[in-house]
């Protein structure tokens, strides 16, 4: 029985065993052994490996994180088609508003509202010189399309385009990364604060 | 009085410097609960980490432990608390 209870003492973490191992195979060696002794060392070692200082705020960074990334996994699918255009230099002082007019124009009819993301690219000083813009929809074949629309409606309008629009090959995550960095930090301190209640309530638990 | 196995470490060090088994046997014969191996290191780690008590040196495997100021406050506190619960308890006891 002592050589069985010795063996279940090795499932104690390597941390613990390195402090106090010797220790608790003197008490096995000086004590008269139990059935009961094998199961109190087995969940003794058992509890020591969810009881580490630390391990309620890991365990609340990776249960954060991993929450946040399968909401964002499984959120519904966008696809986004981008296409790059030329910006006119200014012939007079209203230039960039008639070209804002413009762009309104091309896509009012064709993109439904909220669907359009314009990133303005600069070359040099504070004008930007082209501009990315982007078709986001649930469906791949659609958001091209769209944007194949609204880059000819845009060329209607004396607009150069530079780069036709990209065919989506997958759905965008442009905060999969962020998301779950923030799900783990916020699951982090939620622990902490766990185990600081929990060590208010009882301070040797 | 109780179980805790937190308070029967911290009282059968009360007295003075003990090893795990002495801790076990003296357990046993003052609160008549026996600590299995793996509830007595698992009282002693929360109560070390705690600063509650500490080892003392020792050449031998067998490690002794020692109450620390910090750990004689608070079994105070816990035996004043459970002092005025007996006391409540036996007294009303009388009461009825």
């Amino acid at each position: 029985m002592k050589r069985l209870i010795r063996l279940v003492a090795r499932l104690y973490p390597a941390w613990w065993r390195g402090q106090y191992g010797a220790e608790l195979d003197a008490v096995i060696d000086d004590m008269r052994p139990r059935l009961a002794d094998l199961f109190d060392v087995l969940r003794g070692a058992c509890a020591m490996h969810l009881t580490r200082r630390f391990a309620l705020p890991v365990a609340g960074a990776a249960l954060g994180g991993l929450t946040v990334a399968a909401l964002m996994l499984t959120a519904a699918d966008v696809y986004s088609s981008w296409a790059t255009i030329r910006i006119p230099p200014p012939a007079h002082g209203d230039a960039q508003g008639a070209l804002r007019v413009k762009f309104d124009e091309a896509v009012r009819g064709v993109v439904p509202p909220g669907r359009v993301q314009v990133m303005a690219l600069f070359e040099r000083g504070s004008q930007p010189t082209s501009v990315r813009v982007g078709v986001t929809d649930p469906d791949r074949v659609r958001a091209h399309e769209r944007a194949e629309r609204l880059v000819r409606a845009l060329a209607a309008s004396g607009v150069e385009t530079l780069e036709p629009p990209t065919v989506p090959a997958s759905p965008d995550r442009p905060f999969l990364v962020a998301g779950v960095a923030g799900g783990s930090v916020v699951g982090c301190v939620i622990g902490f604060a766990l185990l600081w209640v929990q060590r208010r309530r009882s301070p040797v638990t | 009085v109780t179980s805790d196995p937190n308070l029967l470490v911290l009282a059968s060090l009360a007295d003075g410097d003990k090893h795990g088994y002495a801790m076990m046997t003296d357990i046993e014969a003052f609160a008549n609960v026996r600590l299995g191996p793996g509830t007595l290191y698992g009282a002693i780690t929360r109560l070390q980490e705690r600063g509650f008590i500490r080892p003392v040196q020792s050449d031998d495997r067998r490690q002794p432990y020692r109450l620390t100021a910090a750990g004689k406050r608070f079994l105070e506190e816990q035996l004043t608390d459970m002092d005025a619960v007996v006391r409540t308890g036996l007294r009303r006891l009388r009461e009825a």
